[in-house]
């Protein structure tokens, strides 16, 4: 069994690239130079979590990853790119057309995982992104209706996981794995919460490892949270910086993104095996450094309605790539900062 | 039967104009330079246009940043809210925040820069261009609305703004675009309008007489879902039908067609504005909607 801390303080998963691999990225993906900067900008990043004090380390910020859908369907055979889709304003995406069978023509993490267990002996997560929004963000050319390719993909996703279970045998160093279903589109079609849980539960199917599941942006975390009871999932680490106020104060009022919370207990409280909660504290769509003092509001409120510390995660809403690197640091300081201080102030 | 075809809306920006407006958020390039790179691309998507034979078609809007988001920024009282999933889309924009609506801000017909979104004019017509707006019920459905302002007021407000900017261009010929069904709404609101202009109304989902009850109008166009196609024609001069998904990669068949040559004329469009689909794929859907128009 493996001890279970207090207020575990985790990374989502990305975090800016330097310069230096950022700009050659593309030109040198898949060559000995891609390696050798994707794993030096690796090491930078954990020696930055590491200066901070992050508990869980993720997979070092995702360098060896330009972008979550991409990433995948890229190692995909029956996925062809026929250019670049708008995300938002000037931000494009390059968006695949499944065009006849998915099948795993690359492995998609293993060279990542290994890399980063033989890096540092802190818990990691790796983040996978999950098969309803690989399904959702696809152009559908070849499967007969939306339910059939997001199983699909949670086929092939449940390849690569039982792939990372094999090589973690290897290289856990007596580490627990740990998988986070990376799944924002989750409640775009409230319709399909259905196809969400089978697509998701097929995706991780034979995987022994704690699962969490990310989710971010959504318009309405009820859907998740209504549906924990039938996910194979231990955990949720889920956005509410983004929706809140900058006031102090442990009030409603000041902590209008997290209300939702009280939800989710609600039915965590049903529940014969509690799932633990991930809860962003810091915008990562925003330069604004939350100060240290309001991040302790942000989780003494949500504490206050877990009530147990153990099922309390601090993170950030989502990735931190979103900002450069000396201010995704300051966010995190300021998040370990918080952590410890509520720590020591209640807990020891 | 005689068909027409027609591309409406924001269409997918090419490679180079992509890098240039990056640089254009970073300084690298002025607001007049990002203008005549965004007018000359939209002179060459009117060729594109022409050249496919597309009966018609409006501004490409290349310098609209999401659906709302110039004309926001162009009217008193609007706000931009926060980023938002433009429908069941992965695609995001600016929710408008709704204070009051005053009346417009700047010139739409000149060069004005608007903070996070490419500078004004709103449309860079050629001499066939209908121009283009997201209809009053779209707009207050996806915006944040206080209170005290309901539809009525709202879209009287809107479409008031809305022909001051007709007025400025000197375009009779307008789009009117619906991203959200009307459920049990009427459209009462748009009589007036259509009947100071030439309207083309294009509808999303299910649309029932119930929606035209109090309408004393007739509406130039009226674009539906093929299902709705004999309201539209009862509604409307010449009914128009979405053909092309624009939410797929793949090329439709025209055998499709078919079923349709009951019809004296027709409208074939697509079932969204383009920029959904990567720049190459929109092309060649422009082409095969050129095709099946005769």
């Amino acid at each position: 069994m493996f001890e279970v801390a207090k207020l575990i303080t985790q990374e989502i998963g990305s975090f800016r690239k330097p310069l230096y691999l950022s700009k050659v990225f593309h030109k040198i993906y898949g060559t000995p130079e891609f390696e050798e900067l994707a794993k030096k900008a690796t090491l930078e990043t954990l020696s930055i979590f590491d200066e901070v004090g992050m508990d869980n380390i993720g997979v070092g910020g995702e360098m060896f990853r330009w972008e979550m859908y991409e990433h995948l369907a890229d190692k995909l055979s029956g996925i062809k790119f026929y250019g670049m889709v708008r995300s938002f304003d000037n931000r494009y995406y390059k968006k695949g057309s499944v065009v006849s069978r998915l099948e795993r023509s690359r492995p998609f993490h293993l060279d990542e995982v290994e890399f980063v267990a033989g890096s540092s002996k802190k818990p990691i997560k790796v983040p996978v992104t999950g098969p309803y929004t690989m399904m959702d963000w696809s152009f559908n050319d070849f499967y007969s209706n939306r339910r059939e390719l997001a199983m699909e993909f949670a086929r092939v996703i449940n390849e690569e996981l039982k792939e990372i279970q094999n090589l973690w045998g290897r290289v856990s160093n007596g580490r627990k794995l740990e998988i986070q279903i990376d799944e924002p589109a989750t409640t775009t079609h409230p319709s399909e919460m259905d196809l969400v849980v089978e697509s998701i539960n097929r995706s991780v199917e034979g995987i022994s490892a704690e699962k969490s599941l990310h989710v971010c942006y959504s318009t309405d975390y009820r859907l998740v949270y209504d549906r924990m009871s039938e996910l194979n999932i231990d955990g949720y680490n889920l956005e509410y910086a983004n929706r809140d106020t900058i006031n102090r104060g442990t009030g409603d009022k000041e902590r209008v993104g997290y209300q939702d919370i009280k939800y989710f207990a609600a039915i965590n409280e049903k529940l014969s095996t509690k799932k633990f909660l991930g809860v962003g504290v810091t915008d990562v769509h925003t330069d604004f450094i939350e100060p240290v003092k309001l991040i302790e509001d942000r989780i003494n409120y949500a504490l206050a309605i877990v009530g147990d510390p153990e099922l309390v995660r601090i993170n950030p809403d989502c990735g931190l790539r979103t900002r450069s690197r000396e201010i995704g640091k300051q966010k995190l300081q300021n998040m370990l900062t918080a952590r410890n201080n509520i720590i020591k102030s209640q807990y020891q | 039967m005689r068909i027409k075809t027609m591309v409406y809306g924001i269409y997918p920006k090419n490679e180079n104009l992509r890098k240039k407006l990056s640089q254009w958020e970073r300084d690298i390039i002025s607001g007049k330079e990002i203008c005549e790179a965004i007018d000359a691309e939209k002179r060459r998507i009117y060729e594109l246009f022409q050249d496919n034979g597309i009966t018609y078609y409006t501004d490409p809007l290349l310098n609209w940043y999401d659906l709302f988001r110039p004309l926001a920024l162009s009217m008193e009282g609007i706000e931009l809210g926060p980023l938002t999933r433009y429908l069941e889309t992965n695609t995001f924009y600016r929710k408008p925040v709704v204070n009051s609506i005053g009346g417009i801000k700047a010139d739409p017909k000149d060069f004005f820069e608007l903070k996070e979104n490419p500078p004004l004019p709103l449309f860079n017509p050629d001499k066939n261009t209908f121009l283009f707006f997201p209809s009053p019920y779209t707009f207050f459905k996806m915006s944040t609305i206080p209170d005290r302002l309901d539809f009525s007021k709202f879209s009287h407000s809107i479409l008031d703004n809305y022909k001051k900017i007709v007025r400025v261009f000197g375009i009779q010929k307008i789009v009117l675009f619906e991203a959200v069904p009307y459920v049990n709404d009427d459209i009462s609101f748009l009589s007036d309008f259509a009947k100071e202009f030439s309207v083309t109304l294009i509808t999303t989902g299910k649309l029932t007489e119930n929606n035209f009850n109090k309408f004393s109008s007739t509406l130039e166009s009226l674009i539906t879902d093929p299902e709705y196609l004999d309201i539209a024609q009862k509604h409307s001069r010449i009914p128009g039908m979405k053909f092309i998904d624009a939410h797929r990669t793949a090329l439709e068949k025209a055998d499709k067609l078919e079923n349709f040559e009951n019809y004296d004329d027709l409208i074939l469009t697509t079932n969204d504005y383009l920029d959904f689909l990567p720049e190459s794929i929109a092309n060649s859907k422009v082409e095969l909607l050129g095709t099946a128009g005769v």
